[in-house]
């Protein structure tokens, strides 16, 4: 009874606010002004969902957003989910390996935050099914924040205005091990970064110069496309690393982050398997793969061709790809060439 | 102690019996179908997404499915629906739901993994079916350049290059194939073809094409080794038992429902019998309330019987006990009159005394005036009477009877006799006047010839009260100091009887010489006040609040009944007055009578009691 006037007041205010951004994106934008575009089919990949087409509720990311940036999450109120994760550094660290509380050196080099939602997993070994679990084991992992719920709650349930705000946006919960973790994910599912690439899949064929279209088809010819697909370009399945040729032999002294999923799994066949990572703002993401030994993206390109595709490319090629891939960035980041 | 024990365990013992019955209403409360309607639509659901599933695995095998989206998208449907199946099947608290549960889950997790090594399988299957063609035909355009460009290699190798095109040709042609209709002949030539290949002379050809064929080889490999596990993961994602497991928790969810309708069916049956039992326990209970509602009834009908020949009891008590009062009253009016009557009585003796003197006296003269009547008379005989015989004798007894008379009256002369009979009947008359002044005091006081409620002078009261008072008060000075007071309504003979109770008081209280009792009439504003004052002995503050009790005195027994003053304030208050006291030990007493100028109507009845008691 009594939600029917808020519910019908947002829907009145919507189409107000929606028609105010269609009004600015006319303006801003002189593409709109042109052919009504129509989106590309039978491609490999996706453009990216609109925020508004996920439904989440804006208190809660403006909540989670509230909580990636607190302190307390970690035992010695040194790191938060942005000391790993900085929006300015295309959602990592730009290390090699992060690092957590007590300033200890993490394992493994830090994904990005952005679109993660899309990841059908989370982490390199796809250990999560869920950000909400990825949270939980971020939270929980003794190199990371080495925290745990008990004490966590003990901490925030002192903050009045947080607790506030948890009641505003978890009327039934309020501040709870359970409403943090969907907070926090409901944040990051709301981290799309939107790129140049999206727009030439949704049917603007100036989004992409000519070298970047070339790239993109040598993507696809060359079979990166094969794993590196869908709508997160990646991220919606497994791959050994090294399939063609041995990876981490030639590298030499093998750690436990490298097994991937086996830590999982403990099966035979998941050694060295990981989860294929988005390949969405990789240009800002450097250095590369799971252990981050890789500096630059050409490198990067190398290396899976290397050993993921087990052929060989011409260096224009491979030019072309890297241009390709440097179009996958988000617009909003200011996009590095 | 034990009747509080005795409560306390009946209402533990009502406390149970009412948790047993709440407890067996809640056991039968109606099985909520919602939960089993929502886990059937989620298993309905369920089995939907799976087809989908399968589907969407076939359509990535054959390359329909551009991405493996769609292969994730369960997924995201098990991630949102899951633990809600979970959550419900370990609400049904059953262990074989929870097993069928867990299977479910099982096989799922199966399956997601199953799918994706499938993803991993597929994706670099897919990768090397499409290059191997290109490997081969940049394997045979590096052949044609070389030997049209080296001649160096020699006729025997550009043979055996040769071959070796077509040996690669050959192989993927077969490749192809097997991909298409795996067949263990195909995969055995497959292999013998790659074992040509790979054993071919490979280091006397140049570099380019050894590497060349070492790629095509390895993706060839690659091919069988993912084709085959391909199949074989595809016919496991196929065996997976989803469906059968689904069918088996929506089972156990129906059976648990089935029988929790059983238990719920028994729970109600025993709530019936439960509910008559409590019901059987109710009438009993009510029965005995019945019982002892009717013995109470019964000991009340006797209870008031009781009460009923209590009162009569004691309303006979209260007669009697009015009868004495009466007849106190009507011997403490005897005593009074007693004490008039003596009083009166001395009044009265004095001037009978003169009377009776006189007349004794008068009746000693009697004899002389008898005598001298008789002689006299004799004498008139002998002066009137004709000589019959003898003159001389006759003038003799003439002389001689004169000389008598003479003789006689001449004493009575002498002894001034008339003179004192004429005193002796004045002082009678006036003796006789006395005592019917005396009586008509009496007469006065008593009002006996008026009406009992008349219109009265008080001051008058005082007056006649005085009088018969006399023998009391002639010792005492008495002071009048009567103010014009207004006549009031009331029993006079009463009122009277009030003043000489106070004036007798009064007077008792002082002694002869010094006595002095004054009496004061004023008027006030609704009637009249008349004090007595006396200058006695006073009455001590102890007795002060009791003088007006009945039988309450200080005098000796015998002397005085203890009703005085208690009538005197019973008449007072019947005729809607007061009366108080004020007394200092040594000072003296000083009673004051508030009367009003109308005596209150309803107390005509008391008055007239007081007046029977009086008359009776």
């Amino acid at each position: 009874m009594f939600t029917l006037p808020i519910g019908s007041g947002v829907r009145l205010c919507l189409p107000i606010f929606s028609a105010r951004l269609l009004l600015t994106a006319f303006i801003l934008s002189p593409m709109s002004l042109t052919v009504v575009a129509e989106p590309l089919v039978g491609e490999p990949l996706s453009p990216l969902p609109t925020l508004e087409s996920l439904q989440l509720d804006p208190n809660k990311i403006k909540l989670g957003e509230r909580l990636f940036h607190d302190t307390r999450f970690s035992r010695d109120n040194s790191t938060a989910c942005v000391s790993c994760h900085s929006l300015s550094k295309g959602g990592a660290d730009g290390r090699k390996n992060s690092i957590g509380v007590r300033q200890q050196m993490g394992v493994i080099n830090a994904p990005t935050i952005f679109n993660s939602g899309l990841n059908f997993r989370q982490f390199w070994d796809g250990r999560s099914d869920s950000l909400e679990d990825q949270v939980d084991k971020v939270v929980h992992d003794a190199r990371e924040l080495d925290m745990n719920w008990e004490d966590l709650l003990k901490l925030l349930s002192t903050d009045a205005s947080l607790v506030a705000e948890f009641n505003t946006a978890y009327p039934q919960e309020g501040l709870q091990a359970s409403s943090i973790q969907n907070a926090l994910a409901s944040y990051q599912r709301s981290l799309l970064t939107p790129s140049r690439f999206d727009r030439y899949l949704l049917g603007d064929s100036k989004a992409l110069d000519q070298d970047e279209l070339k790239g993109y088809q040598l993507f696809k010819d060359y079979g990166c496309i094969a794993c590196h697909q869908g709508v997160n370009i990646g991220g919606n399945m497994f791959q050994k690393f090294g399939v063609m040729d041995d990876y981490f032999a030639k590298r030499g002294s093998i750690s436990a982050a490298d097994l991937g999923r086996f830590n999982v799994t403990q099966q035979e066949a998941d050694k060295h398997v990981f989860k294929v990572p988005s390949l969405r703002n990789v240009a800002l993401t450097a250095p590369y793969f799971h252990d981050g030994m890789t500096d630059t993206l050409e490198d990067a390109v190398d290396v899976m061709f290397r050993h993921q595709l087990g052929r060989t490319a011409s260096e224009v090629d491979k030019r072309m790809i890297v241009k390709f891939l440097n179009s996958l960035s988000g617009e909003a980041l200011g996009a590095k060439p | 102690m034990k009747p509080i024990l005795r409560r306390l365990l009946g209402v533990v013992l009502s406390l149970g019996l009412i948790a047993i019955l709440l407890a067996l209403v809640q056991k039968t409360r109606s099985i909520d179908t919602t939960l089993l309607q929502q886990v059937n639509g989620q298993l309905r659901e369920l089995k939907q997404v799976d087809a989908t599933w399968n589907l969407d695995i076939l359509r990535s095998k054959i390359g329909i499915n551009k991405n493996y989206d769609q292969v994730t998208t369960p997924l995201q449907w098990l991630q949102k629906n899951q633990p809600a199946l979970m959550k419900a099947a370990n609400q049904a608290n059953e262990s074989a739901i929870k097993q069928a549960a867990d299977d479910l889950k099982t096989v799922i997790n199966e399956k997601i993994s199953l799918v994706d090594r499938f993803k991993m399988q597929n994706a670099l299957l897919k990768n090397s079916l499409r290059f191997l063609p290109t490997a081969v035909g940049q394997l045979r355009d590096q052949i044609v350049a070389v030997t049209l460009s080296d001649t160096s290699i020699g006729i025997n190798n550009t043979e055996q290059i040769s071959k070796l095109e077509v040996t690669a040709s050959e192989m993927l042609t077969e490749l192809l194939k097997y991909n298409l209709a795996p067949d263990e002949a195909i995969k055995a030539r497959v292999a013998g073809l790659l074992e040509k290949l790979a054993e071919a002379p490979s280091s006397t050809y140049p570099e380019q094409i050894q590497s060349q064929v070492r790629m095509i080889v390895n993706h060839a490999q690659t091919v069988l080794k993912q084709k085959e596990s391909e199949d074989q993961v595809l016919a496991s994602i196929d065996q997976v038992p989803i469906t059968v497991r689904i069918d088996q928790l929506a089972t156990q969810f129906e059976r648990s429902f089935d029988l929790a309708l059983q238990e719920k069916e028994q729970w109600r049956m025993a709530l019936i019998a439960y509910s008559a039992g409590l019901l059987l326990l109710l009438a009993f209970a009510m029965i005995a309330v019945w019982r002892s509602y009717r013995s109470l009834d019964q000991a009340n009908a006797f209870l008031e019987q009781r009460v009923e020949e209590r009162t009569r009891d004691l309303s006979t008590a209260l007669a009697h006990l009015r009868e004495s009062q009466l007849q106190l009253i009507q011997s403490e009016k005897m005593a009074s009159l007693g004490q008039m009557v003596a009083g009166i009585a001395h009044e009265i003796n004095t001037p009978l005394a003169y009377v009776k003197g006189g007349l004794e006296i008068l009746n000693a003269r009697m004899g002389d005036v008898d005598t001298l009547v008789t002689e006299t008379s004799r004498l008139m005989n002998l002066m009137t009477q004709e000589p019959q015989e003898d003159e001389a004798k006759h003038e003799q007894q003439l002389a001689d009877q004169f000389a008598t008379v003479q003789e006689l009256s001449s004493a009575f002369v002498e002894t001034e006799t008339v003179g004192e009979v004429k005193g002796l009947l004045g002082d009678g008359l006036y003796g006789i006047g006395q005592i019917s002044e005396i009586v008509g005091n009496l007469k006065d006081f008593s009002r006996l010839d008026r009406a009992r409620v008349a219109e009265f002078n008080v001051n008058e009261g005082i007056a006649s009260t005085l009088k018969i008072a006399r023998n009391l008060v002639k010792h005492r000075r008495i002071e009048q100091q009567l103010g014009e007071v207004p006549l009031i309504r009331c029993s006079p003979s009463q009122i009277n009887q009030v003043l000489l109770n106070l004036i007798n008081n009064a007077c008792q209280a002082t002694t002869e010489e010094t006595g002095v009792v004054t009496i004061v009439t004023r008027p006030t504003e609704q009637g009249l006040a008349i004090e007595v004052r006396d200058n006695g002995h006073g009455i001590s503050p102890e007795h002060l609040s009791k003088i007006f009790d009945p039988f309450f005195t200080t005098k000796k027994v015998g002397e005085g009944t203890g009703l005085g003053l208690s009538i005197v304030q019973r008449i007072v208050n019947e005729h809607g007055g007061d009366i108080q006291v004020d007394s200092v030990l040594g000072v003296g007493t000083c009673f004051t009578v508030n009367l009003p100028r109308e005596y209150q109507a309803q107390s005509e009845n008391g008055l007239n009691e007081l007046n029977q008691g009086g008359t009776a």
